[in-house]
């Protein structure tokens, strides 16, 4: 339990008490460590103490979000690329709007978050054994970084981890866009561990356009090594399961931001159901010229002028 | 005491429900998701609001939009497309109404016998389920489609490659030809202006070519909810089961509750038998159990949901065939781009197909761009020219299959209207590895969740060169048709047209129902939706045999538990868009 008083010496060993190393390093691995940083800047010159405050619940709830935001974005710019920073840092742009400026990146969050049901008795193994597995090989997290936050390495860690038991233990079902961007995350420190730090928030968007097919390539087509490893120590149906789960989230991700980012989502009023500007995607594809209509002058006639047939 | 309680308002349970109510039997139907009593107002044209398939009002999921869609564990990667509500997945189908290829029905002999699935035929003719096509056909009804630009390129496409027409509902050989389909043509303005308010009712009547089956029918504005162009069962048969008691002679009205969740279907042994008493369904709103007893239940709510009842209901399964043999047509998407407009965004979703006997069909969709990209991304062949996930195949399309991304992507979409998909709709076989059960792993409010298993690339060796064939004639017609570019997504599942997973047959060995639709295993349980279809149909879009299937199934419950007699030799079927049944609509305000 964390109370908005100063914490006592007890607290803050609850605070510091060592994770286990599977899960820190993926904590640490995911970039969350730089989010927080840039998150609550003023991290940098505080004490553990007043770190410990500064580390509220709605922060780290934050950092989580910012970071999967920046991850989607960086998924937005490789789907359908623009004229936005994500893409341009990818080396794979155009002049015109993207998936970015139709805010699919907020469009996944959304929809990922609320609405695809992953019960926690699913997510909960399989995130614990994706954090053991992609955690295999350590990796430092930036030395310039690393230097300022060692003294709150653990407690930040901690942190986290605690937020990442509530995301599985807290509620039926668990918020997938904050499990998609992690696991996209450390994958893509695995493709490149330069990306552990850069000019974004999240690895997964300081990928190279091509690095990023490479992301999606491991997660769906399944390593061998990785399934190797995952099936030592999920069960039987868990360890059938992961795969498909790997491969099914790499895909619908790619699917559900092909799909936002041309629909009229980011421009449609949710309250009135009605379009406050002309969306993104429908001038991309050159999609109902005038708006919506009601029917297309676009009836010629029967082929042949047969417009029944028997039997 | 119910006569019947039907499982399910979706493209099968209708069909029952008016039957018996036309019947003068007192008939409950029970559906899991929303009543859209008012689509007009609660729909709208927009492909996300509707068609997400976490969030968007047309989904598997409770009408609560703000609550999460009912979850399904697959096996493999997949894309589950099926609707709860009343109406079901017909919501937002195309209304292709294709009759089955004859080839798949007992005692066929024709010369191409062999290149149906033998094993799995229906074990009764062709012609004996005739007068049903024809009843249902009558009922909903269903028309000859009329054609826009893009049904026109995609004629041109097969006249240039040389294919013959086909000008019967019934096929025996290669053809092409403008779909049959549950869609009212356009008549009066319709199909002729943009205009808004000359295109309501009457002003305009039947299909305003406006481009939006897959977001829910609701043109022409202002027609009765019976002369909606669309012919879901939303519009067709579920307002006439609720005014049976208004236009049938000794009709009685359906009750319908919708937000009601069967999660039990109840038997106790009679005569020796085990025999179905009734049902149990949550309230899914107020979480409330509500339970009635039946002398008839029929389960129609679908091939997923089905075997799910079935097996968290505890019953019979000796031979496990309950689940087993789902075909699910093993789709595939060709796609090409044109040099001139195909205005394929316009018109019903499907107008056109080509029918190959023995192998499937091709049919040319219209779509927006959301869904378009959609398909385009469901690839199994991984991302062209990047990875190809062990596939990425080669044919009659442009390099190896995938889907495109990046600039490529954004390239290709450039102009929607100048984009032609074809969707592959194979005959696949029944395979008993292809199946629903219960999952162990997750379980909602409504008992263990189903769990899929559809392969797609170790299908049967018959399967995949159907597959492989249709692809590559899909190319060619886009070719010839004028397209520039072809490609060839290779897609993983698509289920949208789902089949046989509780499949009819003689042999209890392989089938769960009976030659008259009921269990082989439980007395007075019936199945009446695709699932009971004993196969693929050959390839033809299911719905229309499942229809008339379903009326058949009416009669064989009528004869056997209401010492009725069968009506659809003797009698003239009333269509659903009769005077008769507009009045009883608007006298009921539906
Ligand atoms: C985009 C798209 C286009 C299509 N186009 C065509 C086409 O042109 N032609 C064609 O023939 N087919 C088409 N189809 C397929 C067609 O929709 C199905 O064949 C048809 O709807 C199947 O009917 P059904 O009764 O088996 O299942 P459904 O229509 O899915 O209905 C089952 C109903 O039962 C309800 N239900 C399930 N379980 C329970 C329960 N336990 N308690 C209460 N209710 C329950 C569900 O909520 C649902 O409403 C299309 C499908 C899609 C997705």
């Amino acid at each position: 339990m964390r109370k908005n008083s100063p914490p006592n010496d007890s607290q803050l060993n609850e605070d510091e008490a060592p994770l286990s190393t599977p899960r820190r390093d993926f904590l640490a691995r995911s970039g969350l460590m730089g989010a927080v940083a840039a998150i609550s800047p003023m991290l940098l010159a505080s004490s553990k103490s007043e770190a410990s405050l500064l580390l509220s619940d709605s922060v780290i709830r934050d950092v989580f979000n910012a970071m999967t935001l920046d991850t989607f974005a960086g998924v937005s710019a490789f789907v359908l690329p623009g004229n936005d920073w994500h893409s341009i840092s990818q080396g794979h742009f155009n002049l015109k709007k993207g998936a970015k400026a139709a805010n699919t990146q907020q469009f996944l969050l959304d929809n990922l978050d609320n609405y695809l049901p992953w019960p926690k008795d699913i997510a909960g193994p399989i995130l614990s054994e994706v954090a053991r597995v992609f955690s295999n090989a350590a990796k430092p997290i930036p030395f310039g970084l690393a230097l300022v936050l060692k003294p709150l390495e653990t407690l930040i860690l901690n942190k986290l981890d605690e937020y990442m038991d509530r995301l599985i233990d807290g509620s039926q079902t668990v918020p997938l866009g904050h499990v998609f961007s992690l696991i996209l995350n450390v994958t893509a420190t695995l493709v490149n561990p330069l990306a552990i730090g850069g000019s974004h928030l999240a690895p997964f968007s300081r990928l190279s356009f091509s690095e990023k097919a490479e992301v999606f390539k491991r997660l769906e087509t399944g390593e061998p090594d990785l399934s190797e490893l995952i099936s030592l120590n999920l069960n039987e149906a868990q360890s059938e399961m992961f795969p498909t789960l790997m491969a099914t989230f790499s895909r619908t991700l790619i699917q559900l931001t092909a799909f936002g980012a041309l629909s009229e989502w980011h421009a449609l009023d949710q309250t009135t159901r009605e379009l406050t500007v002309r969306p993104i995607g429908w001038d991309l594809t050159q999609y109902l010229p005038n708006g919506n209509v009601e029917g297309w002058d676009d009836f010629l006639g029967y082929y042949q002028d047969r417009s029944q047939v028997d039997a | 005491m119910r006569d019947v309680i039907i499982i399910g308002a979706g493209g099968g349970g209708p069909i029952v429900a008016k039957e018996l109510a036309a019947q003068g039997l007192d008939v409950l139907m029970l559906e899991a998701g929303a009543r859209n009593k008012t689509p007009e107002t609660n729909w709208k044209h927009f492909e996300n609001d509707a068609n997400n398939p976490l969030s968007g009002y047309l989904r598997f999921g409770p009408s609560d939009r703000s609550k999460p869609s009912w979850y399904r564990e697959v096996t493999q990667p997949a894309m589950i497309s099926n609707l709860s509500g009343v109406g079901g997945t017909t919501q937002h189908y195309f209304g292709n109404s294709p009759r089955a290829m004859p080839g798949v029905f007992k005692g066929y002999q024709g010369d191409d016998a062999q290149d149906y699935d033998r094993d799995f035929e229906f074990p009764f003719s062709y012609e004996e389920l005739t007068p049903y096509y024809e009843w249902v056909e009558a009922t909903l009804p269903v028309q000859t489609a009329a054609m826009g630009t893009s049904e026109q390129v995609f004629f041109n496409g097969c006249e240039n490659i040389g294919m013959s027409v086909q000008v019967t509902k019934d096929t025996f050989q290669d053809g092409y030809r403008a779909q049959q389909n549950a869609v009212l043509q356009p008549s009066g303005n319709a199909g002729r202006t943009t205009n808004k308010s000359d295109l309501t009712y009457p002003l305009a009547k039947g299909c305003t070519f406006c481009g939006h089956c897959t977001q829910g029918c609701y043109e022409p504005l202002n027609a009765p909810r019976n002369l909606k162009a669309r012919r879901s069962t939303d519009n067709s048969y579920v307002p006439m089961a609720l005014t049976a008691d208004l236009w049938a002679v000794q009709g009685k009205a359906v009750t319908l509750v919708a937000d009601a969740y069967v999660t039990q279907i109840h038997t106790q042994q009679i005569n020796g038998k085990t025999t179905a008493t009734g049902v149990s369904w949550r309230d899914v709103n107020t979480g409330e159990i509500m339970t009635e007893n039946a002398k008839v239940v029929v389960m129609a709510g679908g091939c997923i949901e089905n075997p799910r009842l079935w097996l968290n209901s505890g019953l019979p399964n000796s031979h496990d065939w309950v689940g087993r043999g789902l075909t699910d047509h093993a789709f595939d998407f060709v796609c090409g781009i044109f040099p001139f407009n195909t205005d394929s965004s316009k018109g019903v979703g499907s107008s056109a197909r080509a029918d190959f006997p023995g192998k499937g069909c091709i049919e040319p969709s219209s779509l927006g761009p959301a869904g378009l990209a959609s398909n385009l991304m469901m690839s199994d062949s991984g991302i062209r020219g990047m990875y190809d996930n062990g596939r990425g195949v080669f044919g009659e399309w442009d390099g190896p299959s995938g889907r495109l991304i990046g600039n490529e992507f954004k390239n290709f979409m450039s102009d929607v209207n100048k984009t032609m998909g074809m969707l592959i709709i194979t005959d696949d076989d029944v395979e008993a590895n292809n199946r629903v059960e219960p999952s162990s792993l997750m379980s909602d409010e409504h008992g263990a969740v189903p769990k899929m298993t559809i392969h797609k690339r170790t299908r049967s060796q018959r399967t995949l060169d159907n597959r492989e064939f249709l692809a590559n004639k899909a190319a060619s017609i886009l070719r010839a048709a004028g397209a520039s570019e072809v490609l060839r997504i290779d897609i993983v599942p698509l289920l949208l047209h789902l089949q046989s997973s509780m499949r009819m047959g003689d042999d209890p060995q392989n089938s769960v129902i009976n030659a008259n639709g009921e269990a082989h295993e439980v007395a007075g349980l019936f199945v009446a939706d695709n699932s009971a279809l004993s196969n693929a149909l050959g390839g033809p879009n299911p719905t229309l045999t499942t229809q008339a299937l379903a009326t058949r199934t009416s009669e064989k419950i009528m004869v056997q538990y209401f010492s009725g007699t069968p009506w659809v030799n003797s009698n003239e079927p009333m269509s659903s868009i009769d005077d008769a049944i507009t009045q009883a609509v608007l006298a009921r305000g539906l």
